[in-house]
């Protein structure tokens, strides 16, 4: 038998296996919300205005998809008190997050901005609950020293 | 009117097949729905696979399908609509055949899940939502994203994780009556209990596997359908709605507003009151991925009012003989749920169910002669709903 046909490990079935492998590593254009970056490196999150009709959207876009304006939209500093919807915390992890800890994360309520956000939720909430108050906070985070931003206690 | 029904079906055995490939599952779905229907296959004219893809080496499924079942005049295309992909090929080839583009079509759903690792498929699917804002930096997996409506359920109507259980503990004892069912087993609600978080709080037995699995069936023109069988499966509606890619856009997280809209729309269509919709359909396949997807679905669909859907589960009225069976295939917990086959699945269930070719312990009672189901892709991102008729 050729080297490259092996036997499933638990039910001895022959299978082939592949001798190609891929890696995939995507490049994602962020050019028309560069300013969120910018900002979130100074731990500050912005979300968009549409200068036409006001609406406010989070993520941040560069277009407003309630009235259909295509212009330069407002970028703006989120007041982020809000409040803890729901959260879960992730056993079974993804590949690409194996090596790190369990993880909890959480979708908060901006109230002000009635927007809400999902993000991991940070060491200083021990054990959310739906309804506890919350902020969002910009952090370097420790696993992998990535700038992002977490549901935080106030 | 042109009504469109199925005149045959077929059904691969589901669950983790290390001894089929793609190929052989669609040949065991394919030619058994093609030979139960009596047609020549010269006479298919359109053929439609839903396929979510990623895990499984081939990249261009459709034409692997066509090849294998050996159709060579049909217009052919691939959908995808994540875990609904199945439902959108049925409603592709029924507006093909309505269009009177096509007389006699095939729709195939194929999942080849396990040509990867578990940790991998967890990963290719956990990305499938918004990848940027929700996947990139949280790593955010499908069970999870279950569980942030797990969550907010329970914590809204004070509903507990044994709750949730009798999903599995119902779906599994129907699962064990289904020779094509990724599991054979019956479970109790401490089994569920005592299995493993996999996204809090849902745990190892509220979730479906990773299963490989192909389902496929022809359908054919109200005039064309009648020169094969007296008894064809019509389509008397699919409603169909999207939902927010980011999760985070959703009001609440307490129902699938996708769903609820779809319900409504295939409601409207097919003339079912949709206060009392239980009282026009004899059975129901839905969306069970996850325990919590199956409580949803009944307030959804309005099988139970807002916050009632446990309750329905505490009373066992979702068994065969209460107010509304539900999943007595054993779901997609316990049947499996090979992602781009499931929908046509639910169609061959639709199908056997109201003809009567259930197997014993699992077969509904037909009076009103109609069969609902529920398909929801990613978590809420799509939703068809589908009602068939005898």
């Amino acid at each position: 038998m050729p080297g490259y046909i092996v036997k499933d490990e638990k039910t001895k079935n022959p299978v082939l296996l592949d001798l190609r492998e891929l890696d995939i590593k995507y490049r994602i254009p962020v050019s028309r919300i560069e300013k969120f970056y910018q900002a979130l490196d100074q731990g500050i999150i912005m979300g968009t205005k549409c200068p036409v009709c006001g609406a406010r959207f989070f993520p941040p876009q560069a277009w407003c998809s309630d009235c259909g304006y295509s212009g330069e939209m407002e970028f703006y500093p989120l007041d982020t008190h809000g409040h803890l919807m729901t959260f879960t915390k992730i056993f079974a992890k993804p590949k690409s997050f194996s090596s790190f800890g369990d993880y909890t994360v959480g979708i908060a309520h901006l109230d002000k901005e009635d927007l809400n956000i999902l993000a991991w939720i940070d060491e200083s909430i021990q054990k959310p609950e739906v309804g506890m108050e919350t902020v969002i906070k910009v952090e370097k985070r420790k696993e992998d020293g990535a700038t992002v931003y977490f549901i935080a206690s106030p | 009117m042109n009504r469109v029904g199925i005149i045959g079906y077929g059904i691969s055995k589901f669950g983790k097949r290390t001894d089929a490939s793609m190929y052989d599952l669609i040949w065991e779905a394919g030619s058994e729905a093609i030979r139960s229907s009596g047609v020549d296959k010269k006479d298919i004219d359109y053929m439609v696979v839903s396929n979510m893809g990623m895990w499984s080496s081939e990249e261009l499924p459709a034409v692997v399908a066509g090849e294998v079942l050996g159709i060579k005049n049909a217009g052919l295309h691939r959908v995808e609509a994540a875990c609904a992909s199945g439902s959108s090929a049925i409603a592709s080839a029924y507006d093909a055949i309505r269009s009177e583009r096509s007389k006699i079509a095939i729709a195939v759903g194929i999942e080849k899940m396990n040509e990867v690792e578990s940790e991998t498929a967890i990963e290719l699917i956990g990305r499938a939502g918004n990848f940027l804002w929700e996947y990139e930096f949280f790593g955010l997996t499908f069970p999870g994203y279950y569980a942030l409506y797990a969550t907010a359920y329970l914590n809204r109507y004070s509903g507990k994780e044994e709750d949730l259980a009798l999903v599995s503990v119902k779906n599994h004892h129907y699962a064990h009556l289904n020779p094509i069912a990724h599991f054979g087993n019956e479970i109790t609600v401490e089994d569920v209990m005592k299995s493993r978080y996999i996204a809090s709080p849902l745990k190892l037995y509220d979730s479906s596997p990773i299963t490989d699995g192909s389902a496929a069936v022809i359908m054919a023109s109200e005039d064309i359908a009648k020169q094969y069988t007296d008894t064809p499966i019509w389509i008397d509606s699919i409603g169909s709605n999207l939902g927010t890619a980011n999760l985070s856009k959703r009001n609440d997280f307490v129902h699938i507003e996708a769903a609820r809209e779809a319900a409504s729309k295939a409601y409207r269509m097919a003339k079912i009151d949709a206060e009392k919709p239980y009282r026009f359909i004899d059975g129901a396949d839905v969306h069970d991925c996850f325990s919590i997807a199956e409580v949803l679905a009944y307030e959804d669909l309005g099988f139970a009012e807002r916050g009632r859907g446990l309750d329905m589960l505490r009373n066992g009225e979702t068994y065969i003989g209460g107010k509304i069976p539900v999943n007595v295939d054993g779901g997609l917990i316990s049947k499996g749920h090979p992602i781009g086959a499931t929908g046509v699945a639910m169609a061959v269930e639709a199908s056997k169910q109201l003809l009567r070719k259930a197997e014993p312990g699992r077969q509904i009672d037909v009076k009103n002669g109609r069969f609902l189901t529920h398909n929801v892709g990613g978590t809420g991102h799509y939703a068809y709903v589908t009602v068939y008729s005898i």
